[in-house]
């Protein structure tokens, strides 16, 4: 049986010999026999052969994704943060990602102090720009990225954005925060 | 038990009982599987792969997987005491270690995938149902494998040599032997067996049970095709 572009495999399924193509994404070699190792659709592409998914994927990071995180910790330059899920997907995520935001990561232009923009313990909405191993970089250049849930850092009751751009006032103690605020902020 | 080679609920010696596979029944699992063979009815969920805190089972290198098996108190006829059991726990292992040789978790170090195997109902080969069901969730979960394994029993009853054992069968017969393949390969993932059998005895139970395999093995993919070529259109 000859495997063509678009069939539809299944785990275990013969696509081809080794010599025939490149095995890529969802294939697997075996024994100079190339298989599928998900359910899917054929895709070849001069002599590259994948299995796009027709399944839901473990979720796995990728440059240029956006994620739901946590911030856990401000260390001068640099913002720790947990990262809980991507943004599209329900799924957890499949591997233990450490995140970290650079001061200079955080917007265009210059900021003073990291304090300026984040607390520990603000919801946020991130980009990602590099993944080294586990270590991730991020950053909040867009309008939708950047804090969407914060808490005052005196009473922790919930903040309310204000007029002025980039600050909240707490809705229990009235305390004025600066953060660096999503588009999406939810009060 | 048997007459004319005719068992006790109708079926010949090499004959499966109905078997009906379904996909994606659990809305918040990332993988699932409703299966029901006679009279089993069985539930499997997969979790993952995902980060977990039991940071001593974890690997460097690799994924791992970890299975539960569970008997609802209301599965049987005698209610069975809630909880993880000798039996529960025995089947729980040998579960995990013959869906591992099919999982490629390379690319997914110090994670884990987590099974669920509920077991609704019982009615006999209960291991080799919860195998088959949970390796249908795996592939329903996207998480790349090598083939999907499939799980059987044959056994002896009456001095014949039978698959696919009821509970009946199981509770009165010579002896019984589960195991679990990969149809593609062949490979053997679980060989279990209980009872006497001589040499002769074995090889054509192993044969036989291989036989019931491959066929469960069709209805497996016939289910996951059910689902998701529906998709497509």
């Amino acid at each position: 049986m000859k495997i063509e572009d678009g069939d539809f495999v299944m785990p275990g399924d013969f696509l081809g010999i080794i010599e025939q193509f490149l095995p890529d994404k969802g294939t697997y070699a075996d024994k100079g026999d190339i298989k599928s190792n998900i359910i899917g659709n054929v895709s070849i592409e001069n002599k590259k052969i994948s299995i796009i998914p027709k399944t839901n994927k473990p979720s796995v990071l990728k440059i240029e994704d956006k994620v739901y995180a946590q911030i856990t910790d401000l260390k001068g330059q640099r913002a720790l943060i947990n990262i809980d899920k991507l943004i599209d997907t329900d799924r957890q995520l499949a591997l233990p990602y450490l995140g970290a935001i650079h001061i200079s990561q955080v917007k265009k232009g210059y900021l003073e102090k990291l304090t300026d923009a984040f607390r520990i313990g603000d919801i946020i909405e991130a980009k990602i720009i590099k993944i080294t191993g586990d270590n991730v970089d991020l950053n909040t250049f867009d309008e939708d990225c950047g804090v969407i849930k914060a808490i005052c850092t005196r009473c922790r009751g919930f903040m309310k954005t204000t007029p002025r751009e980039n600050e909240l006032q707490c809705e229990n103690c009235n305390k004025k925060e600066r953060r660096e605020i999503s588009k999406n902020y939810v009060y | 038990m048997i007459t004319d080679g005719v068992r006790v609920d109708g079926r010949k010696l090499d004959e499966l009982r109905p078997t009906k596979i379904e996909v994606g029944v659990l809305e918040r699992a990332d993988g699932s599987a409703y299966l029901e063979v006679g009279g089993n009815k069985i539930i499997a969920g997969v979790y993952g792969p995902r980060e977990s805190y039991i940071r001593r089972l974890l690997e460097p290198n690799t994924g791992v997987i970890r299975c539960r098996y569970n008997m609802a108190p209301f599965s049987v006829d005698d209610r069975k005491r809630p909880g993880p059991d000798r039996r529960s726990s025995e089947i729980s292992k040998i579960t995990a270690d013959a869906l591992r040789p099919s999982l490629m978790l390379e690319n997914y170090p110090r994670s884990m995938v987590d099974v669920f195997i509920e077991v609704i109902e019982a009615e006999g080969g209960t291991r080799c149902a919860g195998i088959t069901a949970a390796s249908v969730a795996l592939a329903d979960a996207g998480i790349p494998m090598t083939d999907i394994v499939v799980a059987c029993a044959a056994g002896k009853v009456d001095g014949e040599i039978v698959l696919d054992l009821s509970e009946k069968e199981d509770k009165e017969g010579e002896a019984d032997l589960p195991i679990a393949i990969m149809p593609r390969t062949g490979e053997v993932t679980l060989l279990q067996s209980d009872g006497n059998l001589s040499e002769e005895e074995f090889s054509k139970a192993l044969d036989l049970a291989i036989d019931g395999c491959m066929q469960i093995s069709e209805i497996q993919k016939e289910a996951l095709k059910n689902k998701y070529l529906e998709s497509m259109e």
